[in-house]
């Protein structure tokens, strides 16, 4: 019961074969992935032929797209872009002077100065995008990258903001994005969950609901690996043998076969019978992910599994089982930031300038390892690696020493899966407090996302309340300025 | 009150609009050298194109904001908000605020600012007067041309669409099959099957039956003995006889609660950040266990929702302690809370959408939420219904309620209080029955005492020589420690210009006393003054308006919480025991004092909790000002945010620390200008005493009020005295005329003047001569040379009365609290142009859905008017209460809804599958009082509800989705069901019923902020309904088998399949233990043989009897785990870990999560 994920299993056995030799020559039944029929969105059905054996089988996109895959690194807190990817001189100019723009009202109200970046900033790789300081490692993959500098958020508050980046809906509830693009093309991978969260150690506020499935099934939702042995609920069996355990499901096999005689076959109950067969080989596979000893001591310095500053060693973790997650065919990683002590998230009230220096360091090489290491993997053009936080920060300060929430305008990135590398795409005015130029909206993000995986974001839809609903609602555009 | 459009920001906008009517009064022309013409094909009508028409033109894909810039008429026309270019006007023109990007809300076009350069092109063109060319003219033809912007046409939909035509009553059908139905809903049924060529499946046998009945009526399996004995039952009515029972039964309102806590989006804390508790939600669903258990009409539960806080006579539970029908109020604020909003007015949008949604899903089957933007797209609900809702909310608030012992306490109150009157009435009388002596003397001491100062210069205290005194005293035959007093309250008077004997102490001051002439100017001067004060007091700063009034009763609405605060004010002039700030002081009885000002007040003994909340009001000065003693806690609500935690907003709440006095104590709240908002006042939890006289908004301080003595005045004023004694005799007039009214039980106002002209904007008088008797008379009393014995008498009598009171006060019972609406005065919504709050439209007056109740329903006269909105909803005219509620519990019980959607019955929904049957079910249920436990059985002992699950060739080929219900559908057991089943048959199920919830037990999965305490692996045992639901820390299992995220209704919940399903009941730690206990009980019966326990557990988890190869197959497996456990064979039969296995097996079969 090894891997059985396509992008490395070179010839991946057929799924009937597959269930034939896992189930004992039980499974190959016909399998409704589920019972809720009518919910379906009528497209997808149409679209979709009746999944397979798995309830979240691989589905074609709508068109064809470069990528596969979607690596989330979600920078919580909301990252400061005009100390990293969006740089101001003119705050250095008028550093401590009263700010000059008309500021709005933010979450602390206590506006100061324009304060001055820290952190100096250098054009980076052939196409000299300018990063600063804190990200010197991420800065050397410039040319792997599309900086958004026009990013907007809709909300100024931490979980509203968030809710709205993972959902597409300020308020929680809603479907996450990586439950849509698993509704969507459901997962190259049959012993994993189709959408993982890893989760460093900071659940962003908004809690868990920030993964779940929201109205869709409930298959959908993000499965949440934590860095800790198992990593996933209930995944080691509780029997002191594994015998044991393989008794129990060989007579569950059989009397599940005596009930379905008494009551007929009914596909919602051997959907469920099947269902066994993939936990089963979750309980192999998931250890499988997680046993890094196979992996060469050069990669591991690569990421810095080993760094000394512990969250940089845990994030680097992070990054790698997001690499095998993608190796292993799952849709849709996200990764969370690793807690720091004394420093809360991004969130840099006060205390910018030592709060972003742990941070940054915290996630500068895990990341850049990664990129590395997808790249010469050759995975990296099947998968879209998107960095973001919830907003940016103000240019003016919060305090002396510290910057409030900024949704008006922030930057993000995103890397490989057919995008636009190597280039920036929209400004900020020219103190980086509120974007003018090329403005892109948390909703054309998700639009741009999608459109990535070859989804038409107003097409992926379903059936709820009365509506169809679309992770986009009704907005989104997709941003073709940093499509490749 | 109608709601003001708030948002400065906005206010030029509206001004706009009127000022636009007229800009456009006078076209523009182009000009006549045609160099308009130019800069306009030149530079204008290309950056239109290209970056404008996109949105707004007659090609647009999808206009936005109703707005076309491509001719001159459309542009005139404007969009939503009306005309966006004001000619000549570029300041005034919302195209020109649009480009520039001045408003965050408004920024044109969206993906970026246009150059600076063609900013300024636009500017100067609409400097120019916005000429369009004539060429161009014919804007009529263009605009016609345009998109189709399908009108709204609110009775073309109504028409239209089957769910808003009223109930048909409808005959049952003539079937074939005659022998098949067992109640007329069966025919129709029959009728459709019949109408295909189906028969309806066979009856399920017993077995079948009894789970299938349990599992829906309680939730629960059947023992093993509770099936053998149906099974065994050869009466008539065994059937019946099940149903009845489990419809009896505690546990049937613990199953259909939980369905109905779907609906309401049930969760106990708060979500968002930090997952904030609310405490007291688990008091709404034992309210909803209670309600479905005691059958409560369903007319009178949606009404106990809407607005059970308003029924004149609510429901009181058996015992007549609890009052059931406000605690229904609660689900309107289950919903999430954000703390720290920066924008406080869109997160009061979208809670109130958020509460629509929810009242609109649950009872109408509509989804009002999605006109809140726009009117629907699909429904026959326009925007202005929408809005119109929102005013019910927005005109009511949240409160924590004593819902019990409501009228027990009401009566001991009002014992007390008699009590406190008459103690206070006797005192006064006792004390001043002592005093009136020396007050029919009044003039005498008087005179004396002002002959007895001599005349000094001001500044300099006069010496009074106790010789002359005495020889005073004699002289006139007084008393002289009486004399004495009158000297010390003219010394006093005579330093203060409006003490009510101040008048006489001047005249005595300046040596009038002794000359038998009065000095008239000095006594006008004393006049004056005090005239001048009430001047001074009834000046008012300009532009402040009042936000409540409590001096003057009935001037407001009298909002409060239970009983602290009484049934309104207590006037100026009346008798209280003190405002006892300590609890010594209560326990002795209290002191009498006398009221100067209306106010309302505290329970002066601290008896009832409670609050008094303010009308909603607009927040229209930078300070609030409270008039206010005691101490205690103003909150000022502002557009209903309540959630007060973390940087903003803090400053909502306000500690009072005022002392025994009234003053005026300010409240900055110029952040929330433009704001609606309301005012709580809660009274101390130590010293129980707060007064609030009135609330004011005004930018400067409001005076303190006048403390001339009205009545004293009009005596003195009227006909001015000639002599000093003339006046002393005046005095001495007025003095017993009011000691004869405090001690004959007087009423207040008889010593003030007339409470017309007390209001808060003017208190021309205070009754303080009558304070200053009260406070006095014991001084007055002649013996007072021994002080003690005059007041022994009196305190012996007063700790009496303390001792009755205090047995009243025993009687008094603490009431739990549960969240609840408040009902205010009535405040009307604005239409919210694109949904948001920016852009204010026309008002919204309440009202119910237009195309159900009509056009024109009578205006709301009082209060948030949600009884009306009750009773407009559940008229039996209304069509979507009683269907919606036939189609839950056919949903429940078969599956599928006749209407599959069953929180939509709109045009997106689903259509009816047997319309016929659904009205039929209705108009049954109306005609059965509402009774949904009658409607239940209905169904249980239809045959409909009795066939097997098998369905038939045919059946899977003509109608594979089984609409026509031609057997019963195979179902999943929902996630309570399923935890409740193991702990049922392990033995653990706690049977307890209600309280305050268990604590969610946390799983080392489970992190994030707010992170609460664990709670039991096995949640104590109890009914997974009591597991508290954290809406950030929700249950792994709960959320595995799919119970719904607590944001929106969800009356069908979706059955999903993922490997988390079977990987909790493989190693869950929960599922193993309770196996490890089930084996422990199957083990517990020494004499059984392996076989007997092996059927005996497949009775506990199935209700039936395994057949022989499942026995078999199980005996075999519990040879091999011993094996393998290396137990000897003699051992395998009895070793518990076998049996567990066993155990943990049956549970993982699927038979056990699914019925058929």
């Amino acid at each position: 019961m090894t891997h059985h994920c396509r992008n490395f299993a070179p010839q991946p056995l057929s799924r009937r074969e597959m269930l034939a030799k896992c189930a004992g020559g039980f499974g190959a039944v016909a399998l409704a992935a589920l019972a809720c029929e009518r919910s379906f969105g009528a497209e997808l059905i149409a679209a979709h032929p009746a999944p397979a054996a798995i309830p979240f089988a691989s589905r074609p996109p709508h068109f064809s797209a470069k990528a596969k895959n979607v690596i989330f690194l979600y920078m919580d807190g909301g990252p400061s872009h005009v100390d990293t990817f969006d740089p101001k001189p003119r705050l250095a100019k008028e550093n401590g002077q009263p700010f000059k723009m008309k500021m709005e009202p933010t979450q602390f109200n206590s506006h100061g100065a324009t304060l001055a970046s820290p952190w100096a900033f250098t054009p980076r790789g052939q196409c000299g995008t300018p990063v600063s300081a804190l990200f010197p490692l991420v800065g050397a993959r410039a040319d792997d990258l599309v900086v958004v500098r026009s990013m907007v958020s809709d909300f100024p508050e931490h979980t509203t903001a968030n809710c709205f980046l993972h959902t597409g809906h300020g308020q929680l509830g809603r479907p996450s994005m990586g439950a849509w693009a698993t509704y969507g093309l459901g997962s190259e991978c049959d012993n994993l969950p189709g959408f993982v969260v890893l989760n460093g150690g900071l659940i962003p506020p908004g809690g868990s609901d920030n993964f779940s499935s929201g109205f869709l099934p409930a298959t959908y939702q993000a499965s949440i690996f934590k860095p800790q042995s198992p990593p996933v609920a209930n995944i080691n069996p509780t029997e002191s043998q594994p015998r044991l355990q393989q008794n129990k499901l060989a007579l569950m096999r059989k009397l599940d076969r005596h009930s379905l005689d008494r009551i007929g076959h009914v596909d919602a109950v051997e959907s469920a019978i099947a269902n066994y067969e993939l936990a089963f080989r979750m309980q192999m596979a998931v250890p499988e992910l997680t046993d890094l000893s196979g992996e060469t001591a050069a990669t591991e310095a690569l990421y810095g599994l080993h760094a000394k500053f512990a969250p940089t060693a845990t994030f680097a973790r992070e990054c790698l089982l997001a690499r095998r997650l993608i190796e292993r065919g799952v849709r849709f990683v996200e990764l969370t930031c690793p807690a720091i002590g004394g420093n809360d998230r991004w969130d840099q009230h006060g205390g910018l300038k030592a709060g972003h220096a742990q941070n940054a360091l915290a996630v500068d090489r895990p990341i850049a390892g990664l990129l590395t290491d997808l790249k010469s993997r050759g995975l990296l053009d099947s998968t879209l690696v998107v960095w973001s936080g919830e907003f940016g920060r103000t240019p003016f300060a919060q305090g002396t020493d510290g910057r409030d929430h900024n949704p008006f305008g922030f930057s993000i990135w995103l890397a490989g899966g057919g995008v636009r590398s190597g280039t920036t795409y929209g400004a900020t005015d020219e103190y980086g407090y509120k974007a003018i130029e090329n403005k892109v909206n948390v909703h054309d993000l998700h639009a741009t996302m999608l459109h990535l995986l070859g989804l038409d974001h107003k097409r992926l839809t379903y059936r709820f309340g009365g509506r169809d609903m679309r992770l986009t609602d009704v907005f989104g555009k997709v941003v073709t300025g940093i499509v490749g | 009150m109608n709601r003001n459009p708030r948002h400065h920001r906005l206010r030029p906008a509206v001004v706009l609009l009127i000022l636009v009517g007229i800009g456009w009064l006078s076209p523009a022309r182009a000009r006549a050298d045609g160099s308009d013409t130019e800069f306009f094909e030149k530079k204008i009508r290309p950056l239109l194109v290209e970056s404008c028409y996109e949105c707004h033109s007659s090609h647009s894909k999808e206009l936005k904001g109703e707005l076309r810039l491509d001719s001159a008429e459309t542009l005139k026309v404007g969009g939503e908000t009306g005309p966006v270019v004001t000619p000549g006007s570029p300041e005034k023109s919302r195209l020109i605020e649009a480009v520039r990007y001045q408003d965050p809300n408004l920024q044109m076009p969206p993906t970026g600012r246009l150059a600076g350069s063609k900013i300024d092109d636009l500017t100067e063109w609409v400097k120019r007067g916005a000429p369009w060319p004539e060429a161009d003219g014919h804007g009529a033809v263009a605009a016609a041309d345009g998109p189709a912007k399908s009108k709204f046409d609110l009775q073309k939909r109504k028409a239209a669409h089957w769910a808003w035509q009223p109930l048909r009553s409808v005959f049952p059908p003539a079937v074939k099959g005659e022998g098949w139905p067992a109640d007329p809903l069966d025919k129709f049924v029959l009728s459709r099957l019949e109408g295909k060529g189906l028969a309806p499946a066979a009856a399920a046998d017993r077995r079948t039956l009894i789970r299938r009945a349990y599992f829906d009526l309680i939730g629960l399996p059947p023992t093993p003995e509770q099936a053998r004995q149906f099974v065994a039952d050869a009466s008539p009515d065994a059937w019946a006889k099940v149903v009845d029972g489990l419809l009896a039964s505690p546990q049937f309102g613990e199953r259909w609660a939980r369905h109905w806590l779907d609906l309401v989006r049930y969760a106990e804390t708060r979500g968002h950040e930090f997952d904030y508790d609310a405490p007291s939600a688990w008091q709404y669903r034992d309210y909803l266990i209670r309600a479905f258990n005691a059958d409560v009409p369903y007319n009178q539960f949606v009404t106990e929702h809407i607005a059970g806080d308003l029924l004149e006579h609510p429901r009181i539970d058996p015992a007549g302690e609890t009052n059931e029908s406000v605690l229904a109020t609660a689900f309107w604020l289950l919903g999430d809370w954000v703390h720290s909003p920066v924008d406080i007015r869109l997160d009061e949008t979208d809670r109130v959408d958020n509460q629509i949604d929810v009242m609109g899903k649950t009872f109408l089957g509509l989804t009002l939420g999605c006109a809140r933007c726009h009117d629907h797209k699909f429904d026959a609900i326009s925007t202005k219904d929408y809005y119109s809702l929102a005013g019910f909310l927005e005109s009511s608030s949240c409160r924590d309620v004593h819902f019990k012992w409501q009228e027990h306490n009401r009566q001991v109150a009002e014992r007390i209080a008699a009590h406190d009157r008459e103690t206070a009435a006797n005192v006064v009388k006792q004390s001043l029955t002592a005093a009136r002596p020396s007050l029919d003397r009044m003039a005498d001491y008087l005179t004396a005492a002002a002959l007895s100062i001599d005349a000094v210069a001001p500044g300099v205290k006069p010496l009074v020589d106790a010789e002359r005194v005495q020889t005073r005293a004699r002289h006139d035959s007084l008393d002289p420690a009486q004399l004495s007093f009158w000297i010390e309250q003219l010394k006093t008077a005579g330093a203060d210009a409006l003490h009510p004997f101040h008048p006489l102490a001047l005249l005595a001051k300046h040596g009038q006393a002794a000359t038998p002439d009065l000095a008239p100017k000095l006594l006008d001067s004393a006049i004056a003054a005090w005239k001048a004060d009430q001047a001074r007091a009834a000046a008012w700063p300009k532009g402040a308006t009042i936000v409540a009034d409590y001096h003057s009763p009935g001037a407001q609405p009298w909002i409060v919480e239970d009983l602290a605060f009484g049934a309104g004010p207590i006037r100026g002039g009346d008798l209280q025991l003190t405002y006892a700030n300590s609890k010594a002081n209560r326990a002795a009885g209290g002191a009498v004092a006398l009221a100067l000002e209306t106010a309302a007040v505290s329970s002066p003994a601290g008896d009832f909790p409670g609050m008094l909340r303010t009308p909603e009001f607009t927040i229209a000065a930078p300070l609030v000002w409270y008039r206010v003693a005691g101490a205690g806690e103003a909150f000022i609500v502002v557009d209903s945010h309540r959630m007060i935690a973390g940087p903003l907003h803090a400053g909502t709440k306000q500690a009072i620390n005022a002392g025994p006095n009234l003053v005026w104590q300010a409240r900055d709240v110029r952040a929330y200008l433009g704001e609606r908002a309301h005012i709580e006042f809660t009274p101390d939890q130590r010293s129980h005493f707060l007064a609030i006289a009135a609330v004011i908004q005004s930018e400067s301080a409001p005076p303190e009020p006048s403390r001339v003595d009205g009545k004293l005045l009009e005596a003195i004023a009227n006909s001015p005295p000639q002599s000093v004694a003339e006046l002393a005799k005046r005095y001495q007039r007025v003095a017993c005329h009011m000691a004869d009214m405090l001690a004959q039980n007087h009423r207040g106002d008889e010593l003030t003047p007339p409470a017309a002209t007390t209001t808060a904007l003017g208190s021309p008088s205070q009754p303080v001569l009558a304070q200053w008797l009260v406070q006095n008379a014991e001084s007055l009393a002649p013996s007072s040379k021994s002080p003690a014995a005059v007041s022994d008498p009196v305190a012996h009598w007063l700790a009496d009365r303390a001792m009755g009171r205090a047995e009243l006060v025993a009687q008094i019972k603490t009431s739990p609290v549960a969240l609840a609406l408040l009902d205010g005065n009535g405040v009307d919504e604005h239409v919210l142009i694109r949904g948001s709050h920016k852009t204010p439209g026309e008002p919204a007056p309440r009202r119910f859905l237009e195309a159900i109740a009509g056009p024109s329903q009578p205006a709301i006269i009082s209060g948030s008017g949600r009884l009306e909105l009750a009773r407009r909803m559940t008229d039996p005219n209304n069509p979507f209460v009683s269907r919606v509620m036939v189609n839950r519990i056919w949903h429940h019980l078969l599956g599928r809804g006749i209407v599959a959607s069953v929180d939509n019955f709109g045009v997106l929904g689903d259509a009816p599958t047997n319309p016929e049957l659904l009205d039929y079910l209705a108009t049954e249920f109306i005609r059965d009082n509402w009774s949904i436990k009658r409607m239940i059985r209905r169904v249980a002992l239809s045959s409909t509800y009795r066939m097997s699950s098998r369905p038939s060739e045919r059946s899977l080929e003509v109608d594979p989705n089984n609409t026509l219900m031609q057997h019963m559908p195979i179902r999943r057991l929902e996630s309570e069901a399923i935890r409740d089943s193991i702990l049922q048959i392990s033995g653990r199920l706690e049977r307890r019923q209600f309280g305050p919830s268990v604590e969610v037990h946390l799983t080392s999965f489970m992190d994030g902020r707010g992170k609460p305490a664990s709670g039991p692996l096995d949640g104590d045992g109890r009914r997974s309904i009591y597991l508290k639901v954290r809406r950030n820390f929700l249950s792994p299992m709960m959320m595995a088998f799919d119970e719904p995220l607590p944001y929106s209704t969800v009356g069908r919940r979706t059955v999903s399949n993922l490997p988390a399903q079977a990987l909790i009941l493989l190693n869950d730690p929960l599922v193993v233990e309770q196996a490890g206990r089930w084996a422990l009980a199957v083990l517990a019966d020494k004499t059984a043989t392996p076989r007997e326990r092996i059927a005996k557990m497949y009775e506990t988890a199935f209700a039936r009897l395994p057949s022989d190869i499942e026995r078999t197959d199980a005996e075999d497996f519990l040879q091999q785990q011993g094996e393998q456990l290396g137990l000897a064979p003699a051992a395998r039969a009895s070793d518990p870990r076998v049996w567990a296995d066993l155990c943990h097996v049956l549970l993982n079969v699927k038979e056990f999560i699914y019925i058929n």
